[in-house]
């Protein structure tokens, strides 16, 4: 999960029968929702308010694995399964930095988009 | 032209299920479970009832659950047998999440990530069978 964030907007937007702007726009969209659940899961990790990360990380994850973001999605799995299981606050923790670093990843590619 | 209410807390999945639509359908949006209700009734106020409603189950305060409920009953009230209500698609990221809905009245179920295919097929039966109904 280390490399460069990439979207092959053709191809994913061809697989979802809709056209690649509107896909993208879709994405960009998704990428200022995604900084916002963010802060909010940071902020429910702070207090160890399982419910609030177990909702807030559904969401995250409806929508990367519908717009076909693979990274962010992989990353969200992790802490989602935390979650759901031990909800180890260590590993939770180390699990929000992936899933932090990843969206970052994913916002610098989107504002470096014409 | 068919008009389609979607039901999805989340703006980018709405506007994505718009999208792989756009074909086959007009839609209307719903982004919780209470602006659900107040759509579906104000669309049987006007006459103009949607032909199908894609139903997310993961919903603030009134889930999609609830709400299939609610409009089975409202149904039932008027009459309406199950099986001839107005068609519901239920979109969960868990297909065991289905049964539940199917007992609950349901006519089928689409998974998240959402594949387009399976969707517009889905929908063209359906559709196809509330136009010959």
């Amino acid at each position: 999960m280390d490399e460069l964030f990439q979207i092959d907007a053709e191809r994913i937007s061809s697989e979802l029968k809709i056209r690649p702007d509107i896909y993208l726009r879709i994405v960009k969209s998704f990428a200022g929702t995604l900084q916002e659940k963010i802060t909010e899961l940071g902020a429910a990790l702070q207090v160890m308010d399982k419910e609030a990360m177990r909702r807030i990380l559904h969401e995250v994850k409806g929508t990367a694995s519908n717009l076909r973001l693979s990274s962010i999605n992989e990353a969200e799995n992790f802490m989602h399964l935390e979650v759901k299981g031990m909800a180890d606050p260590v590993k939770l923790a180390e699990y929000f930095a992936l899933l932090k670093r990843e969206s970052e990843k994913f916002s610098e590619y989107i504002n470096k988009m014409p | 032209m068919h008009k389609i209410l979607i039901v999805d807390d989340n703006f980018e999945n709405r506007q994505l299920l718009a999208e792989i639509l756009r074909e086959v359908a007009e839609c209307d949006f719903a982004a919780s479970g209470k602006e659900a209700i107040e759509a579906y009734n104000l669309s049987l106020q006007r006459g103009d009832q949607y032909s199908l409603i894609l139903l997310d189950i993961e919903l603030p305060e009134i889930n999609g659950l609830e709400i299939l409920e609610k409009i089975r009953e409202s149904e039932k009230n008027a009459g309406i047998a199950l099986g001839d209500g107005i068609p519901i698609i239920i979109v969960t990221a868990y297909e065991k999440r289905f049964l539940e809905a199917y007992e609950k009245g349901c006519d089928d179920y689409i998974l998240k990530p959402i594949d387009a295919n399976i969707l517009l097929t889905k929908l063209a039966s359906i559709l196809e069978k509330s136009d010959q109904d």
